[in-house]
C-alpha cells in the first residue's frame, strides 16, 4: 500500500519535473556490477543478456567486479548448493566476453563470514584482511582469470591497509570511493574532505613510492524503480560542483532491474546527454589530483 | 610464612574448571556452574589468562584476565579485563589478590589491564596497585512516548560528511563481545544492524515510581556510518518497544560525541586502567557496559 502510494505520488510529481536536469553537466559514466551470485542460473543469464543489451544501446561494456570463490561467504554458498568452483570460474570467463572483469572484495573478522564479522574501518583486523585478500588474488592467478588491476570495495570498505595491499599487488584502478550517503566510508570520506575532492573528479592516491591507484568515484547505486527521473534526483543529492563529471553507477547482479535500468540509461542518454563509457575510455580521463599519504604502518 | 606460587590455570582441563568453581562458590557462598565461568571469560581470541595462587598444590585464590581484542589507530591490540577475583576462606588476608594482580602486571603482554571494581576493591586497585580511574557517564533515552522525537533529540543528527573523532580511541571489536555474550546468554542478547552500524544489548525490567519500566541496556555500539546510526536505533525501538534506552560509557569515550544529555554516573563502578605496553594517558576508551564481565 505504502509503495503504491509512493509510486503514485512520484508519478504525479514527475509529470511536472523538468527533464534533463543534469544536462548542464558533462557526465561520463561507467556501469559497474558488484557481482556476487554467479552460481544462480537466472541471475547469470540475466547479467550476460544485460551486458549485451547495454552494449547495443551505449556501445560500451559494463565493468563486472567479481567476488572470487576463495571468499569465505561465497565458498559457503557454493558448498550449500554443491556448485563446483570450476563452473564458477567458467562463468567469470564467459562474463569477460561481454564486460571488463575486476575484483570485488568482502572481508571478515576472525576469518568467519558469520555473526556481525564484516570488516569495516571500525571493525577491523589487518591480519584477517591480508590473509583473505591474498587468498583472493591467488585464486585469480591460479585460475588464470585477469582482474585487470581493477578493484571495487565490498560494503564500500576502504582503509590504509587495503590501499597498501592493492598497490603491493599491482592494482591501478579503484571504484570504491563515493560521496553517496549510504556508501559512506570513514577513510574515503576523510581523504575526499581533506583534499577537497568534488563529486566526479578522478584522483590518484598512493604512498611514497611510484605506485598509485587511480580512483574513479561511484556516484550512486542504480535505482530499480520505473522512474528514470529518480536517477536525476539521486544524482542531484550529491554536490555537483564541477561541470565535467566522471564516475560510475553500480548495481549488484542480484538487485539489477533489467528493464527499468535499460530504460533509464536510454533516458539519460537522450535527456541528459550522458555518455556511457567502457573501462578503457573511463581510464583515459586523467586524474586531476594526486594524493600522497604518509603511511603510519 | 607460607609460600604461595602463582600459576596459569588451563581452563580447558575439566578438573581445573571444577576446582575453580569450587573455590569461587566457597568465596562467594554461591552456586555458580563451572561452565558459566568458562563461557563468561573465554573470548574467541583464546588469549584469556586464568591465574591461580597455589599453596602446596591447593588452589587458594584466582583472578582471571579476559583478553579483549580492541582496535587502536587501525591496529589490533589486546587488553585484559581483571575479573573473577576470589580467595578461599582459609587463605584470606594473605595479600593473594594483590599478588595475583602484580603477577599479571609483570607477565601479561598487551596494551593495558582494566576493570570495573566494586567499592571494596577500588581503593586497593587505585592506592596499592597503581591503577588509575576513569569515571563513567550515563544516558537514559526515554522512548515510551514519541520515541522518534526523543531519539532525534538525544542522538545527534550528523551530516554524511561528519567524521567521528576516533584517533587514540580504544574501540572494542563488537563481534567478539556479541559472540562472548551470546555464548553465555544466548537469545537474551539482542543485536541490531543496519548500514554497517551495530547496536546490541539486553532487555531488563526495573521497578520505578512510574511502575515497571523496560530498559534496553546497550552493550555495545559499532559505528561505521555515523549519519545512519539513527536507523539502527529506530529498528531497535520498533522491535523491542523499550521505555528507556540506556547507554553507560566511559566519560572520555569518543562515541559520546554522538549523543546529547549525557550525565556523570558517580554511582556506577568506574573504569580502572593499568598500562602495560601502551601509554594510554591521553587515550579514549570507547567502552560501553557490554564489555563488563557482569553485563
Amino acid at each position: 500500500m505504502f509503495f503504491k502510494m509512493k509510486s503514485l505520488l512520484k508519478k504525479i510529481s514527475y509529470a511536472f519535473y523538468k527533464k534533463g536536469q543534469l544536462k548542464s553537466h558533462n557526465i561520463k559514466l561507467g556501469y559497474i556490477f558488484h557481482t556476487e551470485r554467479l552460481y544462480d542460473d537466472r541471475l547469470f543469464n540475466q547479467l550476460i543478456l544485460f551486458c549485451k543489451k547495454y552494449k547495443a544501446i551505449t556501445c560500451a561494456e559494463p565493468i563486472c567486479t567479481v567476488i572470487p570463490p576463495s571468499n569465505l561467504q561465497l565458498k559457503r554458498e557454493l558448498n550449500e548448493r554443491a556448485f563446483p568452483e570450476k563452473e564458477y570460474a567458467s562463468r567469470i570467463i564467459e562474463l569477460s566476453q561481454y564486460s571488463t572483469i575486476g575484483y570485488h572484495g568482502h572481508f571478515y573478522l576472525d576469518n568467519n563470514p558469520f555473526n556481525y564479522n564484516a570488516i569495516h574501518c571500525n571493525s577491523f583486523n589487518a591480519n584477517n584482511l591480508t590473509e583473505q585478500f591474498e587468498n583472493d588474488i591467488n585464486w585469480f592467478e591460479k585460475n588464470q582469470i585477469p582482474h585487470n588491476n581493477i578493484y571495487a570495495g565490498g560494503w564500500w570498505f576502504f582503509n590504509e591497509n587495503l590501499l597498501q595491499l592493492l598497490l603491493q599487488y599491482g592494482f591501478q584502478f579503484d571504484f570504491s570511493f563515493s560521496k553517496a550517503p549510504f556508501f559512506y566510508n570513514q577513510f574515503s570520506n576523510e581523504i575526499m574532505n581533506e583534499n577537497n575532492i568534488p563529486t566526479g573528479e578522478v584522483f590518484e592516491i598512493g604512498f611514497d613510492g611510484e605506485k598509485k591507484l587511480t580512483c574513479i568515484q561511484n556516484f550512486i547505486g542504480m535505482h530499480t524503480t520505473s522512474f528514470p527521473e529518480d536517477f536525476d534526483r539521486n544524482m542531484k543529492k550529491l554536490d555537483l560542483n564541477i561541470k565535467e563529471l566522471v564516475g560510475v553507477v553500480n548495481a549488484h547482479d542480484y538487485d539489477l532491474n533489467f528493464d527499468n535500468t535499460l530504460r533509464c540509461i536510454e533516458f539519460q542518454m537522450k535527456f541528459n546527454n550522458i555518455k556511457f563509457l567502457s573501462f578503457n575510455d573511463l581510464i583515459g580521463e586523467k586524474p586531476f589530483k594526486s594524493i600522497r599519504l604518509f603511511s603510519a604502518t | 610464612m607460607e609460600k604461595y606460587e602463582i600459576r596459569n590455570i588451563d581452563i580447558q582441563d575439566e578438573h581445573s574448571r571444577i576446582t575453580i568453581a569450587k573455590l569461587v562458590n566457597e568465596a562467594f557462598d554461591s552456586n555458580i556452574d563451572k561452565e558459566k565461568i568458562f563461557l563468561n571469560t573465554n573470548t574467541r581470541n583464546k588469549k584469556t589468562v586464568y591465574l591461580g595462587a597455589y599453596l602446596n598444590n591447593e588452589l587458594a585464590a584466582v583472578n582471571f584476565f579476559i583478553a579483549h581484542e580492541l582496535l587502536y589507530n587501525d591496529k589490533s591490540v589486546i587488553a585484559y579485563q581483571s575479573c573473577w577475583s576470589a580467595t578461599g576462606n582459609n587463605h584470606r588476608k594473605r595479600g593473594l589478590f594483590s599478588m595475583l594482580i602484580n603477577h599479571a602486571k609483570q607477565s601479561l603482554y598487551g596494551a593495558f589491564i582494566f576493570g570495573f571494581p566494586n567499592h571494596n576493591s577500588e581503593p586497593i586497585f587505585l592506592n596499592k596497585l597503581d591503577f588509575r580511574k576513569i569515571d563513567l557517564s550515563k544516558l537514559n533515552i526515554p522512548v515510551k512516548i514519541f520515541p522518534h522525537l526523543f531519539l532525534k533529540y538525544y542522538l545527534r543528527q550528523v551530516k554524511p560528511t561528519y567524521q567521528l573523532p576516533l584517533k587514540d580511541s580504544f574501540i572494542p571489536i563488537e563481534a567478539e563481545l556479541i559472540e562472548l555474550k551470546k555464548n553465555e546468554y544466548a537469545n537474551e542478547i539482542k543485536v541490531y544492524e543496519s548500514y554497517n552500524n551495530i547496536v546490541w544489548g539486553k532487555v531488563t525490567k526495573r521497578s520505578s515510581k512510574l511502575g515497571e519500566l523496560t530498559f534496553f541496556r546497550i552493550g555495545g555500539i559499532q559505528v561505521n556510518k555515523p549519519h545512519l546510526l539513527y536507523l539502527v536505533f529506530k529498528e531497535l525501538i520498533k522491535k523491542e518497544k523499550p521505555d528507556i534506552i540506556q547507554v553507560i560509557s566511559c566519560e572520555n569515550s569518543s562515541l559520546l560525541e554522538l549523543f546529547r544529555g549525557v550525565k556523570p554516573a558517580p554511582k556506577t563502578e568506574p573504569l580502572i586502567i593499568y598500562d602495560l605496553n601502551t601509554n594510554t594517558t591521553s587515550s579514549h576508551f570507547n567502552f560501553i557496559s557490554g564489555i563488563k564481565d557482569v553485563f
